[in-house]
């Protein structure tokens, strides 16, 4: 939806296409792993095993995981309100009026000036509804996520420590950034992802268990239990690979599209430039390591494995010194008529 | 055999022009819905001029040519701003830029006679308004920028190749963008000298 051009990108069906590679990848790597070997342990040693045998125990995984997926997605919802209280936020700009702290007048600016720029935002976002503005209170690390799809279900959140630190520009920036992912259909992708990767995670637990079991022939289903155990770690794999990449991408095209709605660049630089500052201290967040590719940049410094390459490839956000090079190789964002300055002098 | 592979030809057909149309018919609203954002704020805005105006007065005492011309400007927008259709072709859109270019050139005097009258700068009551007219204007920016972000995503899906067709079947119509290219000015406020 930008108008803008960004190079660190890829184009959209170039990102889509590795996606949905990977994704399917996944897939038929377990469900190859599951239908090769199943038969081969399950049965009585010796018996031939027919090829319908080896597609049933493929397929029969194929449709366990699809079953798990849809029974997570259905669960989450795409309800952000919900996302965002299960994580301990509040909303700030409630339909009666925006939220207030007793006898706060800087505070409640700051909510305000927040809630506002939710509001200008999505409206240059084109979106037909305000989000809902939630504010995690108690959580000091610098952060911000958007969540949610469908009408009225979506929301944007930033943390307290957010709220204090940033400046009129800054937090526009952000919710600039914020608002894109939601525009570019990432937050109800980020709930698929979550879905996949829960239901691997169930599996492999399934997998687990299946290897506690003992005694005479049920050594088989041991063995089966590693059998299933290892396809899900493979496709988990495929899934945390993809989720990465995309989630990578993803960040890229939020950045240059919430530097557009929010009219200039020089708010989210300024805002990637101070979260780099602080990310050197480590705080300790509580926003849990599963909901990492939804937020602004990475909660701590964690980047998950140890060896340089594999944390890159896993890292759900680019390095932000990439992000804020890309930015500013754009200067102030150029749209008919769109030149603006802070709009408040102070 | 022919006669399944034209069924199936002939439903691949149908499914396409409904998506297509679908698609045309959801951004068609999304930009008649990213206008009428606009026309909410420019309608608060006008809303609250006679306050700002009421509020002045206390403080002001010769300034009745400023007063007068902005109560004046505000009419005539009101007028530019009821007489857009639902689709404003681009004489009304001209039309619309420059009656709230002249409100806004209007209420930057006023908040520039702020400089003059410290009483009024000083009033809890002035700044409020200010306050919310600022963020009125800023609403009013971003609400343009949607409105032409939407426009330009409505133009891009009934000019493209397959849609075009089906546009012109069912008559979708080109829109208009808006341009404020004075939005720089709006956005600075004058300095007063005397």
């Amino acid at each position: 939806m930008s108008r803008s051009s960004y190079r660190e990108t890829q184009s959209r069906t170039a990102v889509i296409f590795w996606s949905n590679l990977l994704f399917m990848m996944g897939i038929a790597a377990m469900a190859t792993a599951v239908g090769a070997l199943g038969p081969l342990f399950i049965n009585d040693p010796g018996t031939p095993i027919s090829n319908m045998e080896h597609g049933i125990w493929a397929g029969g995984a194929v449709v366990i995981l699809a079953v798990l997926v849809v029974g997570k997605m259905w669960l989450t919802g795409t309800d952000g309100h919900k996302i965002a209280k299960s994580m301990g936020a509040t909303q700030v700009n409630l339909p009666e009026g925006l939220l207030e702290v007793y006898e706060e007048r800087e505070y409640n600016r700051k909510i305000a000036d927040f809630a506002h720029y939710v509001e200008t935002c999505s409206l240059a976002a084109g979106m037909t509804e305000v989000p809902g503005a939630y504010v995690l209170f108690e959580e000091s690390g610098l952060n911000a996520f958007a969540a949610g799809s469908g009408s009225g279900k979506s929301v944007v959140a930033i943390t307290e420590g957010a709220l204090l630190a940033f400046d009129r520009d800054e937090l526009e920036g952000v919710v600039g950034h914020e608002v894109a992912h939601i525009t570019q259909g990432d937050t109800s992708y980020a709930m698929k992802i979550i879905a996949l990767c829960t239901a691997l995670m169930i599996f492999t637990e399934i997998g687990r268990l299946l290897m506690y079991v003992r005694g005479g022939k049920d050594n088989k289903l041991a063995i089966f239990g590693i059998v299933v155990c290892f396809a899900g770690l493979l496709g988990t794999l495929f899934a945390r690979l993809m989720q990465a990449y995309l989630s990578r991408q993803a960040e890229f095209r939020a950045d240059a599209s919430g530097a557009l709605y929010a009219g200039t660049t020089r708010g989210l630089v300024s805002a990637l430039k101070k979260i780099e500052s602080t990310a050197a201290v480590e705080t300790k967040s509580k926003i849990p390591q599963a909901c990492a590719h939804m937020l602004l940049a990475p909660p701590g410094n964690a980047m998950g494995f140890g060896a340089k390459v594999m944390s890159l490839s896993f890292a759900t956000h680019p390095p932000t010194k990439k992000r804020i090079a890309a930015l500013e190789g754009e200067s102030i964002l150029e749209a008919k008529g769109t030149d603006r300055n802070s709009p408040f002098e102070s | 055999m022919e006669m399944w592979i034209g069924i199936g030809v002939a439903a691949l057909i149908v499914i396409m022009l409904v998506v297509i149309y679908n698609k045309m018919v959801v951004a068609r609203n999304t930009y008649k819905n990213a206008l009428s954002q606009i026309d909410v704020s420019l309608k608060q805005r006008h809303d609250l001029i006679p306050t700002l105006v009421e509020v002045v007065k206390g403080y002001v005492s010769h300034e009745r040519d400023t007063l007068e011309s902005i109560v004046s400007a505000r009419n005539e927008a009101i007028q530019v701003r009821e007489s857009l259709g639902e689709m404003p072709n681009s004489e009304q859109m001209t039309a619309l830029a420059t009656s709230e270019k002249n409100l806004n050139d209007g209420v930057m005097k006023i908040f520039a006679l702020s400089e003059a009258y410290p009483d009024l700068k000083a009033s809890e009551n002035f700044r409020d308004l200010q306050d919310q007219i600022s963020r009125l204007e800023d609403k009013i920016s971003s609400a343009r920028r949607g409105y032409n972000l939407t426009v330009l995503e409505y133009n891009n899906t009934i000019e493209t190749v397959p849609n075009n067709f089906v546009a012109g079947i069912f008559k979708f119509k080109r829109a208009q963008e808006l341009d404020f290219s004075d939005e720089p000015e709006i956005k600075s406020m004058p300095k007063v000298e005397f």
